[in-house]
């Protein structure tokens, strides 16, 4: 054994990448497309341990069986800690074996949530408290969360729609009050804060409706890394669970839901199959799921996806029975140009 | 001294402790400790770092502390090479402790 080295990969190196993709694929792993950054440990030209990064996920960590119990996983964690750091990224998060509890405990990780094969950690131990506070800044205080009855939505509202706009109401004429959740990723053409903007002023006349950021708990890239890969429609079963388990385990008892409603998805696979992983996690906790028929037009369910398309042509004489008014308004403003314009490079 | 970008300095090993510090846009100075040993030494290591902070005429920035049961001194060395780094080019280079 000569003295172990710590050294950053080059990925775009193809000798590094081999090097890399060969260890993993001795751990019974593979290397991640959209691995950003790596580092690993060598010892006499080998690698004996790495990992590396994706955003805010750590993937791709792994450490020789015969080097186990040498701190070197901490050495590559601390390194990728470090680089992240210095991307501004303040809260890491890593999925595992939920055996790997304790060597990832150990460098300050917490489990947020564990399903059978999969467990999702992050490395600061306060964040889904706070999180949970900037939400509802009573959860914490009030004694028993429990006599709460929510309801809560999670939509993208890529814009909001007439048919988003149809399942709140009927969210808020059959509970006590409702939470809907903004998806918080920024990767729909409609930015995330004017999405929360048009789904604010498209409630505003409902008093028992909330409006929050989904923050990174709820489809976010760090909890549902596949989501967001729609295009390819290729779904990971298991960040569908461990999305409904967080949900289910740790949101819901948090702050006071009781039920969650989804509209009915015929189009979109992925948004199926996520569903159906609710619809499967959800009644174990106590929690109701229903799924409401899609509000049509024109015999024609109401979707974001058919109000980005007419928008992109301004046609706004057939938007105008598919959004609501704040959402039209804007639709039309100049502030939307941009918007549209990259909608059209996008369905070209 | 000023901290005028992100910096980070230290390791995650076991005796040591990884601090990254960061300007501060409201310009506050923000403390954020994690510790293993947050129990018996939370508040000396709080101590350790104000006491530094101020030797150091650091009055604004976000300080994160991810220790493993680091000495003082370390905490010490490790916050003074992180506010040095973020301090930009107007930093004299670092000499000896006292």
């Amino acid at each position: 054994m000569g003295s172990p080295l710590l050294v950053d990969l080059e990925l775009d190196s193809i000798s590094d990448r081999n090097a890399l993709t060969r260890f993993l694929d001795r751990q019974g792993m593979i290397l991640d497309a959209d691995v950003e950054f790596a580092a690993a440990v060598m010892d006499e030209g080998e690698i004996v341990a790495a990992g590396g990064f994706a955003g805010d996920v750590l993937k791709g960590l792994a450490v020789d069986s015969s080097r186990r119990d040498q701190g070197l996983m901490a050495w590559i964690v601390g390194r990728l800690k470090t680089e992240e750091r210095l991307r501004d990224r303040r809260r890491l998060f890593i999925y595992t074996q939920p055996k790997n509890r304790e060597v990832f405990g150990g460098l300050g990780f917490v489990p947020i949530a564990t399903t059978a094969t999969t467990m999702l950690m992050e490395d600061r131990p306060r964040a889904f408290q706070e999180w949970v506070r900037s939400v509802d800044e009573f959860a914490s205080k009030r004694d028993d969360i429990s006599e709460t009855r929510r309801t809560a939505l999670v939509l993208n509202a890529n814009p909001f729609t007439l048919g988003h706009r149809y399942l709140v109401e009927q969210a808020a004429a059959s509970s006590e009050s409702v939470f809907i959740f903004v998806v918080d990723e920024d990767l729909s053409v409609f930015p995330r804060d004017l999405r929360i903007r048009l789904v604010r002023a498209g409630t505003e006349d409902l008093a028992n409706v909330r409006v929050v950021p989904g923050g990174p708990y709820i489809i976010s890239r760090s909890t549902f890394p596949t989501y967001f890969l729609k295009e390819s429609r290729v779904i990971n079963r298991e960040h569908a669970a461990l999305d409904a388990e967080v949900f289910a385990s740790r949101i819901a008892p948090a702050l006071g839901i009781v039920r969650r409603m989804v509209g009915e998805e015929p189009l979109c696979p992925v948004t199926a199959a996520y569903n159906q992983a609710l619809a499967e996690r959800l009644p174990r906790s106590g929690i109701t799921f229903e799924v409401v028929a899609r509000k049509e037009s024109d015999r024609e369910p109401i979707s974001a996806s058919r109000v980005r398309r007419l928008a992109a042509e301004e046609r706004y004489d057939e938007l105008q029975p598919l959004v609501p008014r704040h959402t039209l308004e804007f639709l039309a403003s100049a502030e939307a140009k941009p918007i549209l314009a990259r909608i059209r490079e996008r369905l070209r | 001294m000023k901290i005028l970008r992100t910096a980070v300095a230290g390791t995650l090993e076991s005796s040591d402790v990884l601090i990254t510090v960061r300007n501060n846009p409201e310009g506050a100075l923000t403390l954020e400790i994690e510790s293993v040993v947050m129990k018996q030494f939370g508040t000396q290591i709080r101590r350790v770092v104000e006491e530094t902070l101020a030797e150091l005429g650091v009055s604004a920035g976000i300080i994160e502390i991810e220790d493993r049961g680091a000495l003082d001194c370390m905490i010490r060395a490790r916050l003074q090479t992180a506010i040095s780094r973020a301090g930009g080019n107007d930093v004299e280079p670092w000499r000896s402790d006292r």
